[in-house]
């Protein structure tokens, strides 16, 4: 079971489950978890393709691909504390500033 | 279904499939091929986690179940990273993931008090406004326009088209490929031309199907795999100081070797099934006379089966990659994780109004009876009616 194709597979599984979260969801905060959840699906591939090809780049991809996401997180969390001081919703669907 | 229940079961399921699995696999197979079946069930216990702990994190209406589903997820993940010869980033994926990021979101929950369900559920949006779904519900009572079906097939689109042309990639082996590193010898003769001008000669062995030349690495002793593939297995010839023969039995191998593999290289067009496994058989051999395992052999020969280089995945094997190999990348994301901590601060500061201190304002406030050295001049919301409350 332990195969790479199962693996991809796998993680195409846990990246479309995320993108649910993104389209699905009405809240900004789980949005941002769904897209957590699916930098770990591309951490999964990664990882793979590093134990696939016996190439440690792969794991340095990773560790870029965990900074950024933290990074990410943080800055993303902080746009949606200004959104909730100024709108006190966390519903993307009040975003109407740029609505043409 | 209740979420407590859920997390629950799912965190004894895992948890059993984990330590079972642990208990029975040992510390791993030790040249690193993952054919211990109890390596697959801790795998399949993981994968299902991950799955499971996935859907609930998208579809629980509270933020902090779906948080804690999102932490049984990265667990999962550090577990199949673990499996997956990655050491040191499943233990990173715990401590950065599970230790920072999640505690980012349940701070921003807690601060901000954002702990209810999302207002008017999935279907309707915002009350004040009614979307196109509300309308259509008050039309006929049934709407196919929900969020939730519109990501639904969304999300199916997607991992269908992302897993079709998975299921064609062929093989169920970890497949490994490597370039040509190093000098190549060409004949025996060749090769035993140079043995004696090597301190410590190590013969590197390419696998079989891309390039059937032996390549003569001149190192001693090297920690780490440094190549760029890392396939290679060293066959290092023992004590030979400078000058010694190579002594028969080696000799024999090497020639038996080099004979399989040029035989093979030339005539693989018209080899049958058999007559490889006859030739893959006696190169196994012949490496096995060089002192290579079994696993060893056959990974050399360019048979698939997981072997892995030593301290791959390890701390120093990450480091040098890091540190040596991939710097400026390590240099690009050192920049953007200050960036983004400059960009938090800047963003999430309450935007704080100064006020000035003027003589009228400070012979006013000490006429009241304000300590005028301890008093705090910024306040967050300036007072209507023009009169400052100090904050002490």
């Amino acid at each position: 079971m332990l195969t790479p194709k199962t693996l991809l597979i796998l993680s195409a599984i846990l990246f479309s489950i995320g993108t649910y979260g993104v389209l699905a969801r009405r809240n900004l905060l789980i949005m941002l978890l769904s897209v957590e959840l699916m930098f770990n699906a591309v951490n999964l591939v990664a990882a793979t393709m590093a134990r696939m090809y016996a190439h440690s780049g792969g794991h340095v991809f990773m560790l870029m691909i965990i900074a950024v996401s933290a990074a990410e997180v943080a800055v993303g969390l902080s746009i949606l504390i200004a959104l909730f001081r100024q709108k006190r919703t966390t519903n993307p669907v009040d975003l109407t500033l740029l609505k043409g | 279904m209740k979420t407590p229940l859920i997390l629950g079961g799912f965190v004894i399921a895992l948890g059993a499939a984990v330590v079972g699995g642990l208990i029975f696999a040992g510390a791993g197979t030790p040249d690193g091929t993952a054919e211990n079946i109890f390596h697959n069930i801790v795998f399949l216990g993981a994968a299902m986690g991950a799955v499971i702990g996935g859907t609930l994190a998208v579809t629980r209406n509270n933020p902090v179940y779906a948080i804690l589903s999102l932490l049984g997820v990265f667990v999962c993940m550090s577990i199949m990273f673990f499996l997956l010869a990655a050491d040191l980033l499943a233990v990173l994926q715990l401590t950065v993931y599970a230790g920072a990021v999640l505690m980012l979101f349940l701070f921003v929950i807690m601060l901000f008090n954002l702990g209810s369900a999302d207002p008017a559920a999935e279907e309707g949006g915002h009350e004040k406004r009614e979307t196109a779904t509300e309308a259509e519900r008050h039309a006929t009572g049934f709407s196919l326009n929900t969020p939730r079906i519109r990501g639904l097939i969304g999300a199916t689109l997607l991992g269908v088209l992302l897993i079709i042309p998975i299921l064609k990639l062929e093989g169920e082996q970890w497949e490994q490929f490597l370039p040509n590193t190093g000098e190549t010898i060409q004949t025996p003769e060749e090769f035993r031309s140079l043995v004696p001008f090597a301190t410590m000669p190590a013969v590197e062995i390419v696998p079989e199907a891309y390039r059937d030349r032996l390549i003569f690495v001149a190192e001693r002793n090297r920690l780490m795999w440094r190549g760029p593939m890392d396939n290679t297995i060293r066959v290092t010839l023992r004590e030979a100081p400078v000058g010694t023969e190579l002594a028969p039995e080696w000799q024999r191998a090497i020639d038996r070797l080099y004979a399989t593999a040029r035989w093979a290289e030339l005539e693989h067009k018209g080899l049958n099934a058999q007559e490889k496994r006859e030739i893959e058989a006696s190169r196994i051999s012949a490496l096995r006379d060089m002192g290579m395992n079994e696993p060893q052999a056959k990974q050399a020969i360019g048979h698939t089966g997981g072997v892995r280089p030593p301290g791959f995945g390890s701390v120093p094997r990450v480091g040098q990659d890091l540190f040596v190999d991939y710097v400026i990348a390590f240099e690009f994301i050192a920049v953007l994780i200050l960036v983004g901590c400059v960009g938090t601060i800047v963003l999430a500061k309450k935007r704080l109004k100064e006020l000035e201190d003027t003589p009228e304002t400070m012979a006013e406030e000490k006429a009241r009876g304000v300590d005028l050295f301890h008093r705090h001049r910024l306040t967050a919301q300036p007072k209507s009616d023009g009169s400052e409350e100090p904050k002490t």
